[in-house]
């Protein structure tokens, strides 16, 4: 544990933490969305455990200094825990984990895709930097639009964003992303912004 | 003196005059002794202007391309080519009666000459009255088409941030080239696959043991590009003959990749391919030789698929000799293929004229089935390729930023119009929407309707060239009530317009382009050689001038210099590198000096396996299909509940092919593949059609046996016909055709015996006054140029002259 954690725990003090818990057994607390790729952490500033995409809306649990505590509603492929979609067979990958182990990561469920894979919900607990978080998602998605409309109607007419499916679209846009000239992160702002307006 | 002698004196002195009188419009032209070279690209690959006295006399391959193509050197002739739009034109009786002209005038009528600002504000009122009368929605500008390179001219973006800034249009949906296999494959693969992409050549190299080539011809093909190519494939081939990789080419014709390969080829009856890759994988799984535990990790499906390959769905198993009796390929030649695809390293190229046919959405479809079920995907110089014939597929990406260009900006607001019909169509269905407004129309599970088009406004392509069925074309164009068109040349398309636009030349304008639309090795300086010929203004020019009388003020140019423009994509480029570790030298250094930034290729880059990571773990690299694999069976398509396209890949009899009662008229089938000193139409105003025409006449190849039968001679004139329409060809009678099958390529320029009139004799060979109008199914509707059967007899009437390539009649000078 770092200092930051230590001073946290001193602050915060046992029944601050209840209050949270009892927020987050409810799946309430403060919607909040992640600005660009953020790493989350298994404790305020402590190790990356995952990171998460542009876009991904988050409960804010609480806030400790530099960090919040947010809490994500995802799903994952069975044998595929690591990864994290917003719904069974829906592949907008919200984040990803790299150290399982570490993670606060609870089961709420399973369920079947169309395609009769199983699913499990989950729910995931951790920490980011206070400033990966922006109250409202429409000024990213702004952005992102701009940023679309610049970069992918050079070559041909602009696709309109429900031409594809969410799952069809990542392939589809990082086959084309380098010719578009786009950076990995406004490549992954823009997957997830099509995403968020593909065809349903 | 005989009379095609006279004609053919007349034609000669009409040469003269035309010569004389371009001279005369170049007489400010410099000494001799003054002379430039600089740095430009197009669609034929990188290269220096070399100018003389004002004059461009040739072009330089850039140093780096070692395969450049010989096209390169027809561009000259191209500029100076006597059927350049010297000054806006305007149609005889369009100028009289404007919106009500008598439509059917169109390619018939004079034309009549008037000034730039005359031009302009009669576009601007048309666009104004239309959109006025009938609203945006009446718009068509969907401009396909090849236009040029440019990330500032590229005209049909400049059309749509036009038309955009005027509130919408109507515009098209996929392309010529994939139009099935783009929207098949989302639902197989999950992303649109062919323009991705392929697995390195350097892989192949290592690890492939056999190629197929079905449909596909690399050396023909990525002569040109998308971006300007660096013709890698190239040096990747040459390295393939002097490896021991054995190579296949399934194709009714030798093509000429198989001939300097010295491959084999399988002759396969045209549209047959489904049925074709059917006894291949019966073989293979009826002989155990099919790789079920790829199948079982990496794909969904095949259990349902697997009935109807047994036959156990439709009492037909597709047994090899069930299919070399469709596809005319024999049983053991097919068995011979499954065991050798199954044994071998197997990397199956498709090419994209196997899904140009009808129900062409099953061929892609089914080759990658074949794929999954040889089980190499993923693996290293294994699987499937769909992009190896094109663009240059398989290059290694260079570590570089990417080239913005013009955009076509916001389409402001959602008008109202757009709920009521459709605002983009697929593009093989223009004619239909031309001649079939307010009727429905099915694409890929949604169902739409066409809008009812007044005004087309077409530049940087030519669909009298691209589109099928050309007399059902003509007949389709003569609805709107206003045709604009703007292009550097007097094509079909030109012709058949009511106000026509001067475009100047890739060699008249500054831009900027990037090299490889795969490998993107590097950023080059398109720099304008020459000054603008005759009126001619360059496609930036034309929109920003027309913008202000649009009402639209400085909202298209935003006040911008085309070089300010150039200047800024550069610099954003430029930004990105900084963030790369790349360095590139600031603009003004790049624009005055080299004229070039090259990037480096790293060493993952020439080792790239596509569908590697896949492979590795399917959970977490997850395909875009629903199950997040290779999808041989997709209930997303089940749903759409087709007729046309089932829900696993399945052979149906397309409309017309060998097989068809059809054949008992018109006993041939015609495939119409790209040619191979064109890009398209464009070039065939040069000299270098001299190297391929027959009989000044648009060559179509025929099979020995075929031309014994109808007496006709390597060297004839011959007329092409079925029930759409005919055409005059030059007969090369070769039996690296099979019988039973003509080839045409496509992108002859038409030349109507009688100007305007549905039902023309063409005089030079546009394959598509024979073809089939589209569309694949109703899943992508995508063109079926390669569904078309015709008989052919040698022609024995007086031979018309070729007016292809020569401007239309006008009411004076101009």
């Amino acid at each position: 544990m770092d200092g930051k954690s230590v001073r946290l725990g001193i602050r915060v003090g046992l029944g601050l933490v209840l209050i949270n818990l009892f927020v987050w057994g409810w799946g309430q607390g403060r919607t909040a969305y992640i600005a660009t790729t953020t790493a989350i952490l298994g404790g305020p500033g402590g190790a990356a455990i995952g990171s998460l995409t542009p876009g991904t809306p988050v409960a804010v649990l609480k806030e400790q200094g530099k960090f919040s505590q947010v809490q994500i509603q995802a799903w994952s492929p069975k044998g595929g825990n690591a990864a994290l979609f917003a719904g069974p067979g829906q592949r907008i990958l919200l984040g990803s984990l790299s150290n399982l182990p570490q993670a606060q990561r609870v089961v709420k469920g399973q369920a079947k895709d169309p395609s009769d894979q199983v699913w499990e919900q989950a729910e995931v607990v951790a920490w980011v930097n206070k400033t990966a978080l922006i109250p409202d998602v429409s000024a990213l998605w702004k952005r992102a639009s701009t940023t679309y409309q610049k970069r992918c109607s050079t070559c041909h007419a602009l696709p309109a964003t429900d031409k594809y499916t969410a799952n069809q679209w990542p392939g589809t846009l990082r086959g084309m992303a380098q010719r578009a000239g786009l950076s990995k992160d406004d490549t992954e702002l823009l997957v997830r912004y099509v995403q968020a307006h593909a065809k349903k | 003196m005989s009379k095609v002698s006279r004609r053919k004196f007349l034609k000669a002195s009409a040469a003269t005059v035309a010569a004389v009188s371009a001279a005369k419009a170049q007489s400010v032209t410099g000494p001799v002794l003054e002379r430039a070279t600089k740095t430009s690209a197009n669609h034929w690959g990188a290269f220096y202007t070399n100018v003389q006295g004002g004059r461009l006399v040739s072009l330089t391959p850039y140093v780096r391309d070692a395969y450049p193509t010989p096209m390169l050197q027809a561009f000259p002739d191209r500029v100076y080519a006597n059927n350049r739009i010297k000054y806006p034109m305007v149609r005889e009786g369009f100028l009289k009666d404007r919106g009500n002209s008598d439509t059917t005038l169109r390619g018939g009528d004079r034309f009549v000459r008037v000034s730039w600002q005359q031009a302009l504000d009669l576009v601007a009122q048309e666009i104004q009255r239309v959109k006025k009368e009938y609203g945006v929605g009446a718009i068509y500008a969907g401009s396909y088409g090849w236009q040029d390179v440019g990330q500032l001219n590229n005209p049909v973006v400049l059309l749509q941030r036009l038309m955009k800034l005027n509130g919408g249009f109507v515009g098209g949906i996929g392309d010529w080239s994939t139009g099935a296999g783009q929207v098949i494959m989302p639902h197989v693969v999950g992303t649109l696959e062919v323009y991705e992409q392929q697995t390195s050549w350097e892989s192949i190299q290592e690890n492939t043991q056999l190629i197929v080539l079905w449909g596909a011809d690399p050396l023909h093909n990525n002569q040109i590009g998308w971006a300007p190519p660096d013709h890698y494939s190239y040096g990747a081939i040459e390295k393939l003959k002097r490896s021991k990789i054995e190579v296949i080419s399934i194709d009714p014709r030798q093509t000429d990749t198989a001939r300097y390969l010295g491959a084999q080829t399988i002759a396969v009856r045209p549209n047959t391919d489904v049925a074709l890759m059917l006894g291949i994988a019966h073989t293979l799984y009826s002989e155990k030789r099919h790789d079920q535990a790829f199948l079982n990790k990496y794909t969904v499906g095949f259990d349902k698929f697997l009935p109807y390959l047994l036959g156990k769905t439709d009492g037909v198993p597709k047994t090899a000799e069930w299919a070399a009796k469709i596809s005319g390929v024999g049983a053991d030649t097919i068995k011979g293929l499954a065991r050798k695809m199954a044994a071998k390293r197997t990397m199956l190229m498709g090419g994209w004229s196997i899904q140009r046919q009808h129900h062409g959405e099953q061929v892609h479809w089914m080759l990658v089935t074949l794929a999954a079920m040889l089980g190499d995907i993923g693996l290293p110089g294994g699987g499937f390729g769909l992009s190896y014939h094109f663009d240059n597929g398989g290059s290694a990406t260079a570590h570089a930023p990417g080239l913005p260009g013009i955009t076509s900006g916001d389409t402001s607001g959602g008008a109202a119009w757009l709920a009521k019909s459709a605002k983009a169509v697929p593009v093989a269905l223009v004619a239909d929407m031309l001649l079939n407004p307010g009727q429905p129309f099915d694409f890929n599970g949604q169902r739409n309707t066409f809008p009812d088009i007044k005004l087309v406004y077409w530049t940087g392509g030519n669909p009298f060239s691209h589109n099928t069925n050309r007399n059902r074309f003509i007949e389709a164009w003569q609805k709107p009530q206003t045709i604009i068109v703007q292009d550097p040349f007097w094509t079909a398309t030109a012709k058949f317009a009511d106000i026509v636009l001067p475009a100047s030349t890739t060699f008249e304008r500054d831009d900027i382009a990037q090299v490889g639309s795969y490998s993107r090795t590097s950023i080059i300086a398109m720099k304008k050689a020459i000054e603008p010929l005759y009126e001619s203004k360059s496609d930036y020019e034309i929109f920003a001038a027309l913008a202000p009388k649009m009402g639209l003020g400085q909202k298209f140019s935003e006040g911008k210099t085309p070089l300010a423009w150039i200047r800024s994509f550069y610099d954003e480029a430029r930004k990105q590198a900084v963030g790369m570790n790349l360095t590139m030298p600031e603009f003004d250094t790049f624009w005055n000096g080299k004229g070039v930034v090259e990037f480096p290729i790293p060493a993952e880059s020439r080792k790239f396996v596509r569908y590697a990571a896949f492979r590795e773990d399917p959970i977490v690299n997850a395909l875009g299909t629903p199950s997040g694999k290779i999808e041989i069976y997709s209930k997303t398509i089940e749903g759409f509940k087709y007729d046309d396209c089932p829900p696993h890949p399945t052979w149906m009899e397309p409309a017309e092919w060998l097989g068809s009662a059809k054949a008992g008229q018109y006993p041939l089938h015609l495939t119409s593949p790209h040619p191979k000193y064109r890009l398209h139409s464009q070039l065939g105003n040069t000299w270098i059609r001299g190297w391929y025409e027959v009989g000044e006449r648009e060559p179509v190849w025929i099979n020995p046996v075929d031309a014994k039968t109808r007496g006709i001679s390597n060297g004839d004139v011959v007329r092409l016909f079925n029930d759409r329409g005919q055409t005059l060809a030059g007969a090369i009678v070769t039996d690296k055709i099979m019988p039973g099958v003509v080839s045409m390529a496509e992108g002859g320029w038409y030349d109507p015996a009688e100007p305007g009139k549905v039902g023309s004799l063409c005089k030079h060979g546009d394959v598509n006054t024979l073809t089939l109008e589209g569309g694949t199914s109703k899943l992508a509707q995508g063109n079926i140029a390669q569904t078309a059967l015709v008989q052919v007899e040698k022609y024995t009437g007086e031979l018309p002259d070729v007016t292809a390539f020569d401007p239309p009649k006008t009411t004076g000078r101009g």
